[in-house]
């Protein structure tokens, strides 16, 4: 984590009140999107882990897609190791999707890992 | 060395007893056994957060934890122009390498102690390190030591208090987490003992009148890790930190981005009058946010609450226009008038971008002197 991601909120001068208390001024925690994939990768490095989704998109084509989550540390704490998630599951989630349209997003639910149920928040 | 003279560990004691051919134990050593518990993994308390890295819903924010950040720091006119400076460096800097002293005494990172009859080793977990001598040396001589990240520390075992003295440490804002932005002339005072078996607790003196108006004290509170029992080290830590700033927006991005620094406007100096002229409590429009602007001696301070309850400074362009410097962007203030020359409210953007519009209230806000 740096400065940046802890003081995106800390320091703002205003912003629409339902995301005022949120320090993820890139992402859209307002409208949480739902995406099922295929994990390509899942990086369980410092500072942040990211799970690396292969989405199919609206034509078919494979998208791919960066989805932010905390440090190792985090995860540890809530259960998470490095092999929660191992390339080819089967998963779906929501995240807060970026503001700027590009494909990623802050993981807001885990659901199901190859079609079991997890329900896991953030 | 003349700071040595103020020391909470007399220097003239660790002398005497190295030059004394160490007959008697030396007195800042620890009893090992006694202080066995010190080992392990500890994190501050109040920066804890939830799987996406980000603060707990219910918890506080992640920021308020951030205790030796500055944010709340006794800072003189230099200490704010510094802070706010350092803030656009940290805007266009997309490292991630861990935290600098004192910083990584607050950061949401663990770390780990090290305790041996002669020094004491903190660790962090982005390899950050900080070594504290027991064994009775002095600080390096003053031509003999430059400022880094970590400092110069020499500690002293007061019992089961550790008290650290530390010395030249850099302020450097290109270093991504570095902060807060004392001088390299500052002089701190740990005093870090356990107050339960999993619960550390310590006061920290910051003495700075380079940027501090008055001596900056901190207390924290450290807890052992509740799962992890050693902290795991990588190569580059920065990798896998991919947040940039893109049309002044933080945005996750491609490894090789890098954001440009985003200068610090310049600042004009009003007197008092103008600045209390615009002084006073303002509602935004569309959402339950209040600004309130308040001078204190020649440069106005404005808070928003929420999210932001505290005062930093703003930088005056003209007697109606004003910028709010955050590591996201620039924040911009219009104040408008009435026909008899009133300030009736403001029209500006967020750092983000978004346009505001805040009517005044008619709640009065006193000018510090």
């Amino acid at each position: 984590m740096d400065l940046k991601f802890l003081l995106g909120a800390a320091l703002l001068v205003a912003a629409p009140a339902a995301e005022a208390h949120h320090s993820r001024a890139m992402f859209n925690v307002q409208a949480p999107v739902e995406l099922t994939g295929t994990v390509r990768e899942f990086q369980f490095t410092n500072p942040h882990c990211y799970i690396q989704l292969t989405v199919a998109g609206r034509t078919g084509q494979a998208e791919e897609w960066s989805v932010e989550m905390g440090p190792p540390h985090s995860l540890r704490e809530r259960g998470w190791g490095k092999n929660t998630l191992k390339p080819g599951d089967r998963i779906t989630l929501t995240i807060a999707p970026l503001r700027n349209g590009n494909r990623g997003g802050e993981l807001h639910t885990l659901r199901s890992i190859n079609g079991r149920p997890v329900e896991q928040r953030s | 060395m003349t700071r040595l003279a103020g020391l909470a560990i007399p220097a003239a004691l660790l002398w005497s007893t190295a030059a004394a051919g160490q007959a008697e134990a030396p007195r800042c050593q620890p009893d090992l056994a006694r202080v066995a518990a010190w080992e392990g993994v500890w994190m501050a308390e109040g920066v804890q957060a939830g799987l996406n890295g980000r603060d707990i819903p219910g918890a506080p924010p992640i920021f308020l934890g951030l205790k030796l950040l500055g944010i709340h720091a006794p800072w003189n006119e230099a200490g704010w122009e510094r802070l706010q400076e350092g803030m656009g460096r940290v805007a266009g800097n997309t490292g991630g390498h861990g935290f600098s002293f004192p910083l990584v005494m607050s950061a949401p990172s663990p770390f780990t102690i090290v305790v041996s009859p002669t020094k004491t080793v903190v660790i962090g977990e982005y390899r950050e390190v900080r070594y504290i001598f027991t064994d009775g040396r002095p600080h390096l001589p003053e031509d003999e030591r430059w400022p880094t990240l970590w400092g110069d520390s020499i500690g002293c075992w007061e019992g089961d208090t550790l008290v650290i003295d530390t010395v030249s440490v850099e302020y450097s804002p290109d270093y991504s987490t570095d902060g807060p932005p004392l001088s390299e002339n500052a002089h701190f005072i740990e005093r870090l003992h356990m107050t339960g078996p999993d619960r550390l607790e310590s006061d920290i003196t910051i003495t700075d009148p380079e940027t501090l108006e008055r001596p900056w004290v901190v207390h924290m509170v450290y807890l052992r890790h509740p799962v992890i029992d050693r902290l795991v080290h990588e190569g580059d830590v920065s990798l896998n930190n991919r947040i940039v700033l893109e049309n002044g927006l933080p945005t996750i991005a491609a490894l090789d981005e890098v954001a440009p620094v985003v200068p610090l406007p310049p600042s004009l100096k009003l007197a008092a009058a103008e600045l209390d002229r615009v002084a006073g409590k303002y509602a935004l429009e569309h959402a339950p946010i209040e600004f309130t602007f308040e001078r204190r001696g020649e440069r106005l301070f404005m808070r928003v609450d929420p999210p932001q309850p505290f005062f930093m400074p703003v930088r005056a362009a003209d007697p109606l226009n004003y910028v709010s410097v955050t590591p996201i962007g620039n924040g911009t203030f219009r104040f408008e008038l009435d026909d008899a020359g009133n300030v009736t409210g403001f029209r500006g953007t967020s750092p983000e971008g978004l346009p505001m519009t805040a009517r005044r209230k008619s709640e009065q806000v006193a000018g510090v002197n």
